[in-house]
C-alpha cells in the first residue's frame, strides 16, 4: 500500500511489493525468538589416540559427566615423562629375585634349608605384585584426565587404587587460570601445572604435569572471554 | 618332627591368607577398571577392553597362585 506521505518526486516510482517474511507465518502466540549468537564454524576434530597427553578438539572420546550436546575442546593428561619413575621401578623389581636369592643364600645359610616350593611361591607372588604395581601405576596415569568442554571443566583423579575423584565446574564459575612451569626437566619437555581458580566456595582445579600448559591456559582464557566456540 | 610340621603350618597358613587377600584386591582392581572404562570411553585401539583384559589376567594369576600354593605348600 503506497505511503500517502511519500515525496512528490517519488510518486511515479513503482511500489515494490514486499514478500511476506517467513516470521509472519509463525504463531504469534509464541514468545518472540531471541537470536542466538551464531557459532563459529566447527573446528576440525583430531582423532584422540589412546596414549595421547594433549589434544585439541578431540574426537573418539566419550565422558559420562558431560552433556550430550557438549563438545570437548581440550583433553589433558600428565606428560609421558612422568611415567619413567614407575617404569624404572618395575624393571628393577623384576631383577630383584634374580639378584636377591643368591645373596640371601650366601649371607644366611639357613635360607638354603627352606623348601623349594616355598621359594617358588614367594617368587611367583613377588612377580605378581610387580605386575600389579605396573598395572596400577599405568591406570593412575591413564585415568588422571583433565577435560575442557564448552560449558564445563572436568578433572578426573584416580589414585590409591580404589579412589576416584571427579570434579566438575561450569566455565562461568572460573575466575582465573594460571600455569606454573619450574625446573629444567619441565622446561625441557614443556610441561607444567595448570591452576584454575573458581568463584566462591567451589574448589579450585589443579592439573599436574600437563603438556603445553601455556596453550591450555590460553584456551581456557579464551573460553572464559567467550572467544572459543565449537 | 611335630615341631617342624607346626612351623611349616605357621608359615603356610598366613601365606595362603596373604595370597587370598591379594586375589580379593585383584578383583577390586577389575571392578575399578570396568567402572573407569564406562566413565571415560576412548575408542582408539579399544584401549578400555585391553585394560580390562589385563586386569582380568592379573586376577586370574592371583587366583592361580592361591590354588597352586594350596597344592604345593
Amino acid at each position: 500500500m503506497p505511503d500517502i506521505f511519500v515525496d512528490s518526486d517519488l510518486v511515479d516510482t513503482p511500489v515494490v511489493k514486499e514478500e511476506p517474511q517467513q516470521e509472519d507465518t509463525v504463531d504469534r502466540n509464541q514468545s518472540p525468538k531471541i537470536d542466538k549468537p551464531q557459532a563459529v564454524k566447527s573446528t576440525s576434530k583430531n582423532r584422540l589416540s589412546a596414549f595421547q597427553t594433549y589434544c585439541e578438539y578431540p574426537s573418539g572420546i566419550r565422558v559420562d559427566q558431560l552433556g550430550k550436546d557438549e563438545e570437548i575442546l581440550l583433553f589433558l593428561r600428565s606428560h609421558h615423562i612422568t611415567n619413567i619413575p614407575w617404569i624404572v621401578t618395575t624393571f628393577l623389581l623384576l631383577l630383584v629375585p634374580i639378584a636377591l636369592f643368591p645373596l640371601l643364600d650366601a649371607i644366611f645359610p639357613s635360607f638354603l634349608t627352606i623348601s623349594v616350593n616355598f621359594k617358588i611361591a614367594l617368587v611367583l607372588f613377588f612377580y605378581l605384585i610387580t605386575f600389579g604395581y605396573a598395572l596400577i601405576s599405568f591406570l593412575q596415569w591413564f585415568y588422571n584426565i583433565g577435560i575442557i568442554a564448552t560449558s564445563n571443566i572436568l578433572d578426573i583423579d584416580y589414585s590409591q587404587v580404589v579412589q576416584v575423584h571427579v570434579s566438575a565446574t561450569k566455565v562461568e564459575k572460573i575466575e582465573d587460570v594460571s600455569f606454573r612451569q619450574s625446573g629444567f626437566i619441565q622446561t625441557l619437555f614443556n610441561y607444567g601445572n595448570l591452576d584454575i581458580q573458581t568463584a566462591g566456595t567451589h574448589p579450585n582445579f589443579e592439573l599436574f604435569n600437563v603438556p603445553n600448559p601455556d596453550k591450555a591456559a590460553l584456551m581456557i582464557q579464551k573460553l572464559i572471554r567467550g572467544e572459543e566456540h565449537v | 618332627m611335630f615341631e617342624a610340621f607346626d612351623i611349616a603350618l605357621l608359615i603356610k597358613i598366613p601365606l595362603l591368607a596373604l595370597f587370598a587377600l591379594y586375589a580379593l584386591f585383584a578383583l577390586v582392581v577389575v571392578n575399578k577398571v570396568k567402572s573407569l572404562g564406562s566413565m571415560v570411553f576412548i575408542s582408539s585401539l579399544s584401549i578400555n577392553s585391553v585394560l580390562t583384559f589385563l586386569a582380568i589376567i592379573h586376577l586370574v594369576l592371583a587366583v592361580s597362585l592361591f590354588v597352586i600354593s594350596l597344592v604345593i605348600l
